[in-house]
């Protein structure tokens, strides 16, 4: 039954979410079937390495079964799990030394192996520098800028899923996007 | 590969330096955008099925109604939810009312379910109270002045003290009531 609702794309959660908030397992293993690519890959984005994308990617989903019972249906479950997942990852980024990053240095080296070693490590630098600023932008802003780049959601959907005005989700990524501007005009001198 | 690609209008003004800084962002996913490795999702169930097993509380069902609803729909079903447990409790303190003057009048041993003296601490002595109204104010003020309804029955009289032992028993419904409200206001 939960398999073929979730075949359809435009089916309502409303009964997936009433049988997660009645402890059913089966209906969770078939959103995880369906949502960890979304998920790790924002995961990804954020975290830049794939070890720690998948890391936090199953600790996001063990919080969201810990806690479908708070999940209040104001937005798609996809949102809700991305949510928590941006959450947890800007956590884990808190958590990690400034030394460790030369590991997504190595990351970029393994991506690219055509490409001359110099200028992969200098894009692997940049893109390091994108995610330490998206990393450290104020909350709002970067919880909006993650769920609709790295999320790769709507602006209506994060609207949804933050219960936040459009009006407002806007301004919050205008706002967070502003703030970013130095790191991107820095980008373009290179 | 992007499911929303970043629009000119999302920021409800002209600046194409943000435009920019917006397309750098999404060339930047973009690039980054894997899939997962085989067995991640069979890692993640694996951990799920290490956690213990939720269950529901009796109230999810209740709660479950209100968690669609927002603003001004939700304050009205929360407002109809209340109204319907202090009618509920209302018609329950009614029916041990009548049920309790049906007993009196049948036998003159009061059934438990009258004394709506919750707290022990009252004196038993004037709750056996045969009152000619049927007003629910048994769950008006229970405990405070028990003096003041009338006089009961000189037969009455012979039974004050025998209801003593299971008023502790029976407070349930009362605090029933204040349990019912509790989900409610959560919800």
């Amino acid at each position: 039954m939960w398999q073929a609702a979730w075949d359809d794309e435009g089916v309502d959660d409303t009964a997936l979410i009433a049988a997660l908030r009645a402890g059913d397992r089966d209906a969770f293993a078939l959103v995880v079937e369906r949502e960890t690519s979304s998920v790790y890959r924002a995961c990804l984005r954020i975290l830049g390495r794939p070890h720690d994308a998948e890391d936090v990617t199953q600790e996001s989903f063990v919080a969201a079964y810990r806690a479908i019972g708070q999940f209040r249906s104001e937005g798609s479950l996809r949102g809700w799990l991305l949510r928590i997942a941006t959450r947890q990852c800007f956590r884990r980024l808190a958590q990690r030394r400034p030394a460790a990053d030369l590991g997504a240095i190595g990351d970029g080296l393994l991506v690219d192996t055509s490409a001359e070693p110099a200028r992969v490590a200098v894009a692997a630098e940049a893109r390091d520098e994108i995610r330490a600023a998206v990393a450290a932008l104020d909350d709002p802003y970067r919880e909006v800028v993650a769920l609709r780049f790295f999320g790769d959601m709507s602006l209506a959907e994060v609207a949804e899923t933050t219960g936040r005005p459009i009006n407002t989700v806007k301004t919050h990524l205008r706002r967070g996007l502003e703030r970013l501007r130095p790191v991107f005009a820095s980008e373009v001198d290179r | 590969m992007t499911r929303h690609p970043y629009g000119h209008d999302e920021l409800d003004r002209v600046d194409p330096e943000l435009d920019r800084v917006a397309g750098e962002l999404e060339r930047y996913a973009a690039a980054r955008s894997g899939e997962p490795p085989l067995g991640l999702a069979a890692r993640i169930q694996a951990a799920i099925d290490d956690e213990p097993e939720r269950r529901a509380g009796w109230w999810a069902p209740f709660t479950a109604g209100l968690r669609g609803l927002r603003g001004p729909a939700r304050a009205v079903a929360v407002a109809a939810v209340g109204v319907a447990v202090v009618v509920g409790a209302l018609a329950l303190g009614d029916l041990a009312e009548r049920a309790r003057q049906n007993n009196v009048g049948a036998s003159s041993t009061p059934s438990p379910l009258v004394t709506p003296t919750a707290s022990p601490t009252a004196s038993p002595t004037p709750s056996v109270t045969p009152s000619p109204s049927p007003s629910p104010s048994a769950t008006a003020s229970p405990s405070d002045e028990p003096s003041v309804s009338p006089s009961p029955s000189a037969s009455d009289d012979d039974d004050v003290e025998t209801p003593e032992p299971s008023e502790s028993d029976h407070s349930g419904p009362g605090g029933g009531g204040d349990d019912n409200s509790g989900p409610g206001g959560g919800g």
